[in-house]
This record gives structure tokens, sequence and C-alpha cells, in this order.
């Protein structure tokens, strides 16, 4: 069952992913904005998901699923790569650095977040 | 619309090939069950990075694979095995375990050798796999 739930939130997180890169990727060229917002926004929601104490399938469904799905490594790597390779070495170690940073801020951010609602 | 529901179907074994690695057992046996999340983490996402750099270059070159099934692969499958929100969590569950020195070399390395995994795919691609036309510079936004 709880295989289910992370197949089925695996479907709508990497459609979503899509959907929203698509969105982004058009009007900007220098940083890839998309999977920028992507993965600091997935890290949150994650941040948020853990503080709360859910049931299994519902972590499965959300966490592993939808979050895990709807963020990515690869894809952050591969346009870290594409800079690079064009040269663009100040955009590729401030793409990095500004991805990691705020998605931890934003992860720890979310987890405090959903504890002070818990109480 | 078609290629949506090839990226929901890529997405959803990807997320699945994923899940069930992350809970094998046996892939590392440190004493610390942290540990050994986290360097699961890294090997899915330095997979996932070969594979996308490999894809990707043979992907750009060809016109024999139908759009809907490069994006399923692409966008669908590998997005979804490889994951960032984990790697965020799992990064910062060992910094609060107190492993400041191991978080370091733990995130530096995911960065640094996913990149190198992303490149080494590349090269794999486009001298072995699909040696065909020039090797062309890669671009963000890859529409095939």
């Amino acid at each position: 069952m709880e295989t289910l739930c992370v197949i089925v939130g695996g479907a709508l997180g990497s459609t979503t992913r899509y959907y929203l890169g698509k969105r982004f990727a058009s009007r900007h060229q220098h940083i890839p904005v998309g999977t920028f917002v992507i993965n600091v926004s997935g890290a949150f929601l994650l941040g948020v998901v853990t503080g709360f104490d859910i049931s299994t399938l519902l972590y499965g469904l959300f966490a592993e699923g939808f979050l895990g799905a709807y963020t990515t490594f690869s894809t952050f790597m591969f346009e870290d790569f594409v800079l690079l390779q064009n040269n663009r070495i100040l955009s590729a170690i401030v793409y990095v650095l500004a991805t990691l940073v705020l998605s931890f801020l934003a992860f720890y951010g979310g987890f405090l977040i959903s504890c002070a609602i818990i109480g | 619309m078609k290629k949506y529901y090839f990226i929901a179907a890529g997405g959803a074994v990807g997320a699945l090939l994923r899940f069930e690695l992350k809970n094998a057992p046996t892939l590392f046996q440190s004493a610390d069950q942290l540990i050994n999340l986290a360097l699961t983490i890294l090997v899915i996402n330095l997979i996932g990075c070969l594979i996308l750099g490999m894809l990707n270059a043979v992907f750009s070159k060809t016109e024999r694979i139908s759009t809907d099934v490069k994006l399923g692969l692409t966008a669908g499958l590998v997005g979804a095995f490889t994951t960032y929100s984990t790697f965020c969590k799992e990064s910062l569950n060992i910094l609060d375990a107190g492993y400041l020195r191991f978080f370091c070399y733990y995130v530096a390395a995911s960065i640094i050798l996913g990149v190198g995994a992303v490149y080494l795919g590349h090269l794999i691609g486009h001298h072995i796999l699909h040696p065909v036309g020039k090797n062309l510079v890669a671009r963000f936004s890859i529409d095939y």
C-alpha cells in the first residue's frame, strides 16, 4: 500500500516539476530559475511534512513520492554542467551555492513552522 | 498533453525504484543509520546524474526516438529517481546529529561527483553510445 502511494506521488510530482519548469524556463536564460525554485520550494515543503507527525502512507505519498519526484538532483547537476561547459564559471558556482544555502534554510524554516503549528 | 502521460509513467517508475533502493538494507553497513541512508541517497543521485548525461547526449542527436519517450525517460524516470528534497533532509539530519565534518564532505562530494557523473555520462553518450555528428555543447532547455 505504501508502494502504491509512492507510485502515485511520483507520477504527480514529476509532471508538476515539468510543468512549472517549463513556465519558468522561457523567461530566464542565464540562471536555471525553474529548477532553483522547484528544489528550494520542495525542500521547504519537506521540512513542513517532516515537522508534522503523519502516517507512513501519507509520508509515502507526499514526501517519498510527490516531493521526492518533484525535486530533482540530476537536472540540478546537469544545468550546472551546462553552465561550466559554456564557461560561465561564476554562474555555476553561484547557482550551486544559492540552491544549497537557501534550500537548507527553507527546509529548516518549514520544519519550524509546522512544529509551531503543532505546538 | 500526451507527453504528460509519459512523464507521469516515468516518474512513477523512477520514484518506486528510488524508494526500493533507499530501503535496501544491505547497501551500506556503518554503525550509524543516518550515514547509511545519506550514502544511499548519494549513490542514487550519482547513478541518475550519469544516466541523464548519457541520455541527453544521445537524445540531442537522434530523431528516431519520439519526444514523448525522451521526456518520459529524462524528465520522468531519471528526474523522479534522483531527489533533492531528501538530499536536503538527510544532510541536515547529519548536521543535527553533530557530524559537522561529514556534513561538509557529504555536500561537497554530492556536488563535485554529481557534475562529474553528468560529464562522464555526456562523454559516454557522445563518443560511445551514439558517435554521430559533432560533440554538441549542451543546453538547458532540451526539447529534443
